[in-house]
């Protein structure tokens, strides 16, 4: 604008120049001249004020700016020190982790090895335990033991029945011997008064012999024997009464040895039968409660095994961590990297460059949260099944 | 008298008392001996204390005297010890235990 208005007054002092009279050109050229310098004059006022406006701003970046570059030099070991340290501190969380999880993994797996040699040996328990199992013939269940006792206390209850029945037969057979031997008794009694009587016979044969005299001689010697016969016919019946004498007290004695034998306290079988009886209700339970219990361990054994590989499933969180510390390392040696290159640089050129850096850096970290790896990262769950391995 | 035996019509009631064992034996028998084989045999036992194997036995020959599976004896009025001893003799497949 000041131009244009210095070439118009310029241009119309040169028309003037040549119209107006030579009177009035001293007086215009010094107008023309007076006006051209303010406009210069004005002009370079206003780039002397914006000037020193840029001046002054350089002025206080040149004042600031070694300041800054001061406090950088001092903090740049000091930062480069704090990411080798955590750069370390990442690669050593890194070890322990897989070291702890490769542990854990390895004792889940013994864990679920146990739990399922548990599940086998209690399998094993339940199935033994079963009453209808003993196929071998060599094991015995409690149960059976009970039932076999109660057979043969049975059995044996049978025999001592038996034994006594027929004791008790005897015994009416003694009995009815005993009686008979009585009445023999008796008969020898009558044997022996026929020969009593005989013998009386006998003697009044011979006084009546005697008595004859001479003509009874043979008489009396007749009646003689048949005194004799008589008494021995006593004898010998007394020699019979003491023979079934002693036979009578024979079978006394047998009657008593029988009794023995008949009478037998059944007081044990009650106690024996209840005792068994009792055993068997206890086995039954016992059994009952061992069945149901086993099968309970046996569940519980199942669900061990079920979480523990569950556990170890869990386990493969290891990966996802494993990945997002080394995405960490990567970045902090990104950082490093770039404060070395920054506290490096000495001339403009460099400048240049590690701007250009920083902003590639910048758009690559925007991309890189934007992209592929940080969202399969975060997306990965810790569900059962729903692990994805990369 | 421990043991008591009655005849009316056709039915013989032998009535136990106290105890029941091997001193019994002849009057037991005595009790049924002379009854028929074909009457209803009766055994009280409400006075029964006690019982012991040849009681069991002597019982096992009334049923033979009665006919064996053909016998009809009740065995009546037991206390529990004593059909508890019946009962583990198996007494009640043989007799009619009451």
């Amino acid at each position: 604008m000041t131009i244009w208005f210095v070439i118009l007054l310029s241009t119309t002092a040169v028309v003037m120049l040549v119209t107006v009279p030579a009177q009035l050109y001293t007086v215009v050229c010094s107008v023309a001249a007076l006006a051209a310098w303010a406009a210069v004059y004005y002009r370079g006022i206003g780039q002397r004020d914006k000037r020193l406006a840029e001046l002054q701003a350089q002025l206080v970046a040149h004042k600031e700016e070694p300041i800054c570059n001061q406090v950088m030099r001092e903090a740049m070991p000091l930062i480069v020190q704090t990411n080798q340290a955590v750069d370390k501190d990442l690669l050593r969380a890194r070890e322990l982790l897989s070291e702890a999880v490769g542990g854990l993994q390895a004792s889940f797996r013994g864990l679920s090895a146990q739990a399922e040699s548990q599940v086998s040996l209690v399998t094993e328990l339940v199935q033994k335990s079963a009453p209808d199992s003993v196929a071998d013939g060599k094991s015995i269940s409690f149960s059976q033991f009970a039932e076999e006792t109660n057979d043969v206390l049975e059995v044996f209850v049978e025999q001592i029945v038996s034994s006594s029945k027929d004791s008790m037969d005897i015994v009416h057979a003694v009995n009815d011997l005993s009686a008979k031997m009585a009445h023999v008794v008796k008969l020898i009694g009558g044997v022996q008064s026929i020969a009593d009587q005989t013998n009386l016979l006998a003697l009044n044969a011979a006084i009546e012999a005697a008595r004859a005299g001479e003509a009874g001689r043979g008489f009396a010697v007749v009646a003689d024997e048949v005194r004799a016969l008589s008494q021995s016919s006593n004898r010998f019946g007394g020699e019979i009464r003491q023979v079934v004498d002693q036979a009578m007290r024979d079978i006394a004695q047998v009657q008593q040895t029988t009794s023995k034998i008949a009478s037998k306290d059944m007081t044990f079988a009650i106690t024996s039968k209840e005792r068994v009886d009792h055993m068997l209700t206890e086995v039954s339970t016992l059994n009952q409660f061992i069945s149901e219990r086993l099968t309970r361990v046996s569940g519980m054994s199942s669900e061990i095994g079920q979480n523990v590989n569950d556990a170890v499933r869990a386990m493969q969180f290891e990966d996802v961590v494993r990945q997002l510390l080394e995405y960490v390392e990567s970045r902090v040696s990104v950082v490093s990297s770039l404060l070395n290159d920054v506290a490096a640089v000495s001339s403009h050129e460099e400048k240049e460059q590690i701007l250009q850096r920083l902003a590639q850096e910048k758009k690559q970290l925007a991309e890189t949260r934007k992209g592929d790896h940080f969202v399969k990262v975060q997306q990965t769950s810790m569900d059962q099944g729903e692990v994805e391995l990369f | 008298m421990p043991v008591v035996s009655k005849l009316e019509g056709n039915n013989v009631t032998v009535t136990i008392r106290g105890r029941f064992d091997f001193n019994d034996h002849t009057s037991f028998r005595e009790a049924y001996r002379d009854a028929p084989p074909s009457a209803n045999y009766i055994v009280d036992m409400a006075d029964t204390e006690y019982m012991d194997s040849s009681a069991l036995g002597m019982l096992l020959l009334l049923r033979e005297h009665a006919g064996g599976d053909d016998s009809r004896i009740t065995i009546s009025s037991c206390r529990p010890e004593i059909k508890k001893i019946l009962t583990i003799a198996n007494f009640q497949k043989l007799f009619n235990v009451k």
